[in-house]
């Protein structure tokens, strides 16, 4: 582990236990809210990466799932803002970022 | 309730509204332009994005399907809409790369490349293949960048990173405009002993004068240097917007910032002005044609209730995909959801179709059939049907 990071505390080696860590372990719990919520999906992970929790390629493959499934939850209910918000997601990883469906 | 009068008032301050605002400007006419605050262009990367769906733009164009709004404009007409804003880039100090004839690729955030046709020139470096040795220059604390993501596809790059004692976009830009920021940070960057041939940053190379420290940069390190465009908030897409901002201004446009269009006058079948508030005041705002260019849903150009959508401006029809489960296609990843199709329909005129009113015209990512990120044709449309609409504009009110 990297240490004098803002997010590693430089002692715990198990991700998992410490529970202001585990806020961020399963990608499945983060971003489920509103929109900085799910923009900020990306330098989480981001971090991870740099705590040496995820490699680059685990943690674009686990947004890239998180996206997918969380779209199949949604999009039965998309109108209103909720599909502005969902639009603006789209525009940002798919077209900004260029992400792809498979690497 | 005050009342201004204009020759032609547009609606929404994006690349088309803004596009199409100039093109009447410059022809002499009063012009307005009234806007709700700041627009998608600020959350873009600022490439001209005009077909992405093969090599060459102008072909990929001659092969979208027969509704695409695109064909209602010849090509000609598409290319000088592209020479014009490449004209006026260049005079206000920030100059566009690359050729209505090739598409090229630009460097992502997370190290895929994005299919673009012109780039601000602080890209025109950005690499052509994954082989490329690059050197990525990041900022401490900065949570909207990581090389690690670029670096996983890119074998040949490294990266180091300063501390610019802030971390935001905004923040680190707008030191970079402070001569003795980029001085001490010249001073760290020359001590990096860099091998690569292409040095990289995130889009954070200063506000308005980004090409001028992109050169200063290259001529110091001796090196071809390029910004990669990050996430909102967007240096690129800011200085795009505040570039054709300017450009509008000086033509002699005017703009109403933060007046969001509440209602509307109409006698016959005419729109006689609009109503706009600022600070709660309504105020009417006459004109002798209107331009709806106020964008799809991100835009707020278009709201989706449940089972329909709507225009907000002047409640125009328009085309819906079908039923609402058609909406979404099951794979977020298909970039072919219906919902893309949405928008109102034009003749080639640029006037909406049933429209009750001859003095309206629309342009933009309002359009319907547009789909914009299946086509990859996001500014570069904007710029071509602004143009478009302000020509059928300017023939209606002669």
């Amino acid at each position: 582990m990297r240490t004098g990071h803002p997010q590693g505390s430089g002692a715990d080696h198990q991700p998992d236990r410490h529970p202001a860590r585990r806020r961020h372990s399963a990608s499945d719990t983060a971003g489920n809210g509103t929109l900085p919520g799910r923009l900020l999906h990306l330098p989480r992970l981001g971090i991870m990466h740099d705590m040496d929790i995820l490699t680059a390629e685990q943690s674009v493959q686990s947004l890239r799932e998180f996206l997918q499934r969380r779209f199949r939850g949604i999009r039965g209910a998309l109108w209103g803002d909720q599909l502005r918000e969902e639009q603006l997601v789209e525009y940002i990883y798919l077209g900004i970022l260029a992400m792809e469906r498979n690497k | 309730m005050s009342v201004i009068e204009y020759d032609v008032i547009v609606i929404g301050a994006g690349v088309s509204g803004l596009t199409a605002g100039t093109l009447l400007a410059k022809h002499g006419l009063n012009v307005a332009l009234v806007t709700t605050g700041e627009t998608t262009a600020c959350l873009s990367t600022g490439c001209i994005d005009v077909c992405s769906v093969s090599e060459n733009p102008l072909q990929a164009i001659v092969s979208l399907p027969q509704r695409h709004p695109y064909h209602l404009i010849s090509i000609k007409n598409i290319r000088q809409s592209l020479r014009d804003f490449q004209q006026a880039m260049t005079d206000v100090g920030m100059p566009y790369e690359g050729s209505p004839e090739n598409n090229r690729r630009v460097l992502s955030a997370i190290g895929t490349f994005k299919t673009t046709c012109l780039t601000p020139v602080t890209m025109q470096a950005s690499p052509q293949n994954e082989d490329e040795k690059i050197h990525i220059i990041t900022f401490a604390g900065l949570k909207d960048f990581y090389p690690g993501y670029i670096i996983s596809r890119h074998k040949n790059a490294s990266f180091s990173i300063y501390d610019a004692g802030v971390a935001t976009t905004m923040g680190i830009s707008a030191n970079f405009e402070n001569e003795a920021f980029l001085e001490a940070f010249m001073l760290w960057l020359e001590k990096q002993n860099i091998r690569e041939d292409k040095i990289a940053f995130p889009a954070v190379l200063g506000l308005e004068s980004a090409s001028a420290i992109v050169k200063t940069i290259e001529s110091r390190m001796e090196c071809p240097v390029f910004e990669i465009p990050t996430i909102p908030p967007s240096m690129p897409g800011r200085r795009l917007f505040n570039h054709l901002k300017d450009h509008f201004r000086r033509h002699g446009g005017v703009i109403y910032w933060g007046w969001p269009v509440v209602g509307v006058e109409k006698s016959g079948r005419k729109i006689e002005a609009v109503i706009a508030e600022s600070q709660g005041r309504p105020n009417s705002l006459n004109a002798k044609a209107f331009i709806l260019a106020t964008g799809s849903f991100v835009g707020g150009g278009l709201h989706a209730n449940r089972d329909s959508i709507v225009e907000k401006v002047f409640h125009l029809p328009v085309f819906l995909p079908g039923k609402r489960e058609t909406w979404f296609d099951h794979d977020y990843f298909s970039l072919s959801h219906g919902i893309g199709q949405a928008g109102v329909a034009v003749d080639s005129d640029f006037r909406p179709v049933d429209c009750p009113w001859d003095n309206v015209f629309a342009c933009g990512a309002i359009l319907a059939h547009t789909e914009t990120l299946k086509n990859g044709c996001g500014h570069g449309f904007a710029l071509a049907t602004g143009q478009a609409a302000a020509r059928s504009c300017l023939e209606c009110i002669r």
